[in-house]
């Protein structure tokens, strides 16, 4: 059990993070940008220091008024948003330089996770970005660390490269079960992976729980709900077709004359339907 | 003669060089981490020898390390050491004169490499000293090359400061730079032209072999 | 979409699925949600809500429908019907509240509909969507 309760101020933002994080459990960090998702991993490695609080990992103190562990003895793999893997060594000096413990056969291991066996000797430069990535992660669990922080690792990503990421990362939790922590903004990510999300709005935690948390306080009970921009507004009959466009696919929508008073071409707008309507086809 | 002068020359620029590396990795790194209000002053000071006249810096080295001071007496009792008119009193007047020549070049490239290289290797277990010598300064070869580079080439040029501190005694703190002012002033202009030809010419090589290094590295890390 | 305003006046939850029930002006409606008064703050007794549904999920029953599963119904008079050659919409008045129901014109044929007549509007329980205001 990871018990987290700090205070930060920095940048004018009063930041104040109070969660419960349960042992060898994947959980997804989740808020606008800005929010402080990249402060509390920081602050959770040791890379920053909170102004008051503790934390506390499994009953050892990482933080409170009198003790402040330095980020070398905390014990956590981190990747770093732009990989920070070191130019002047090799992937597998990279690995290596991660165990403090030489551990050969993991380190086989892991490269045989991330595919890169035959380019054990090749510079990050020479690496794609998202083998670098991928390199990042396995240099971050090379030396099996106790907690696992994941900064924005995929934002930079296509979704083939990100679903082989998050293969990963299933992979290394189901090896080591690691605690995680890994900030995303793509609600189907932290579906597929994380069973706890916790939820940061301006510098506070509002909540931490199940996934399903993200649906909570929508404004309808609708659960089929999209952001769509209105393409086209068509009479038909004696009602009216909507042609709306939902991230890149064109739909159509049945609508009548009152209600195509109050819109009009390249608004946004929500489209809901309740749960029992749509039909899945597989 | 003028082979004692000539590795003379070359033996201060080796020293001056040498601990300036030593000294000046410490002080770069600490100036492109610190926080702290003193920093402006520090940099300043590092700085001063840019702007300032060789002599002033030579004439207060005089002033403060000469025998009639409290530093030289000191030093020359303990040590049995002279600071000024000695091969070590140039020396001391080659290291602070050529400071910035040495500390800037490894700032600016500490400064450049990104953050996260460091605190990577910090969440790695790495401690401060392994990370220095593993990663930060590997990745720095560039700076500092050009760091010893300018160091070097400076000290090997220096002329008022040495003259100030050291005056012109052959085989103790004559320097190639003051033996050709010398021959020249007794018109002795093939010995002056000797000097200055080997001058050229060593320094040649020694650029083009750093340049040559310098681009093999960049291979490697760009 | 059709609104109609009213209060929440009964919450049976079971395994995820909640019934609600909602007073308004016109009828009691019951809708069927996928949420619970946990995980959705709206949900309890005396919340005021706008209750919301698609004209095109409103069916028409002329008087004395006799047996149903629709338990929603809702007494309305036809105000007017603009006939389209597939789609008729039906424009209905029910206690100071304009409904409006789109079904085909054959069905509108068929049922003899006519300004004035008396009819009840039928929206089944999964097609009722809750707005918070």
């Amino acid at each position: 059990m990871i018990s987290i309760d700090i205070k930060k101020s920095f940048k004018d933002i009063d930041f104040n993070f109070k969660v419960e994080i349960i042992k060898g459990s994947i959980n997804a960090l989740f808020g606008e940008s800005g929010a402080g998702k990249t402060t509390f991993l920081r602050l959770l490695a040791g890379l920053e220091t909170p102004n008051s609080g503790y934390i506390k990992v499994d009953n050892k103190i990482w933080f409170n008024k009198k003790i402040n562990l330095t980020p070398q003895k905390r014990d956590i793999g981190f990747v770093f948003q732009d990989y920070a893997l070191f130019p002047n060594m090799s992937i597998i000096e990279n690995l290596r330089f991660a165990q403090s413990l030489k551990d050969e056969k993991f380190i086989e291991e892991l490269l045989e996770m991330i595919d890169l066996k035959e380019e054990r000797n090749s510079y990050p430069k020479q690496l794609s970005g998202g083998q670098q990535q991928r390199v990042a992660l396995a240099r971050a669990v090379a030396r099996k660390p106790k907690l696992l922080l994941l900064d924005e690792a995929f934002s930079a990503v296509d979704s083939k490269l990100r679903s082989t990421l998050q293969n990963d990362i299933q992979n290394i939790h189901k090896r080591l079960n690691l605690t995680t922590i890994i900030i995303s903004h793509d609600i189907a990510e932290v579906y597929k992976l994380a069973s706890n999300v916790i939820v940061i709005e301006k510098g506070v935690i509002k909540k931490s729980g199940s996934p399903d948390i993200l649906f909570e306080n929508s404004q309808t009970s609708g659960k089929f709900r999209f952001s769509a921009k209105i393409m086209k507004i068509e009479k038909a009959d004696t009602v009216y077709i909507v042609t709306l466009l939902i991230q890149n696919n064109l739909t159509k929508v049945v609508s009548t004359e009152e209600e195509i008073l109050t819109m009009k071409v390249g608004d946004d707008v929500l489209v809901a339907s309740k749960a029992f309507n749509p039909i899945i086809i597989t | 003669m003028f082979l004692e002068t000539m590795l003379l020359t070359f033996k201060v620029a080796f020293i001056t060089t040498l601990i300036l590396l030593i000294i000046g990795v410490p002080i770069a790194l600490w100036l492109s981490n610190t926080k702290s209000k003193i920093k402006p002053i520090i940099e300043t000071i590092v700085s001063m020898p840019l702007v300032l006249p060789p002599s002033v810096i030579g004439f207060y080295l005089l002033i403060f390390l000469g025998p009639s001071s409290s530093i030289g007496t000191f030093v020359e009792n303990w040590f049995d050491i002279r600071l000024v008119l000695s091969f070590e009193g140039i020396l001391i007047g080659s290291i602070l004169f050529s400071f910035p020549f040495m500390i800037h070049p490894i700032q600016s490239g500490l400064q450049s490499l990104p953050k996260s290289l460091v605190e990577a290797s910090y969440t790695l277990g790495k401690t401060k000293l392994q990370t220095l010598f593993y990663i930060q300064i590997p990745n720095i070869k560039n700076s500092l090359l050009t760091g010893i580079v300018l160091t070097f080439a400076h000290t090997v040029g220096e002329f008022g400061v040495v003259l100030m501190i050291g005056g012109n005694i052959p085989g103790e703190t004559r320097l190639a730079s003051i033996a050709i002012y010398d021959e020249v002033e007794a018109l002795n202009y093939d010995l002056a032209s000797q000097y200055a030809l080997t001058l050229f010419a060593i320094s040649f090589v020694i650029l083009l072999f750093v340049y040559t290094i310098n681009r093999k590295f960049s291979g490697v890390l760009r | 979409m059709n609104k109609l305003y009213g209060k929440i006046s009964k919450i049976i939850s079971h395994e995820g699925i909640s019934l609600v029930n909602i007073e308004t002006d016109q009828a009691v409606l019951g809708t069927v949600l996928i949420d619970t008064p946990e995980s959705c703050t709206y949900l309890e007794i005396g919340k005021k809500i706008t209750v919301a549904f698609k004209e095109t999920e409103v069916a028409i029953g002329l008087k004395n429908i006799g047996t149903i599963s629709m338990a929603n119904q809702i007494p309305c008079k036809i105000e007017k019907i603009t006939e389209g050659k597939i789609l008729s919409k039906i424009s209905l008045t029910c206690k100071g509240a304009k409904i409006s129901s789109i079904i085909t014109s054959n069905s509108s044929k068929r049922l003899n509909l006519n300004n004035g007549l008396e009819v009840i509007a039928l929206v089944k329980a999964n097609e009722i969507s809750l707005l918070e205001e």
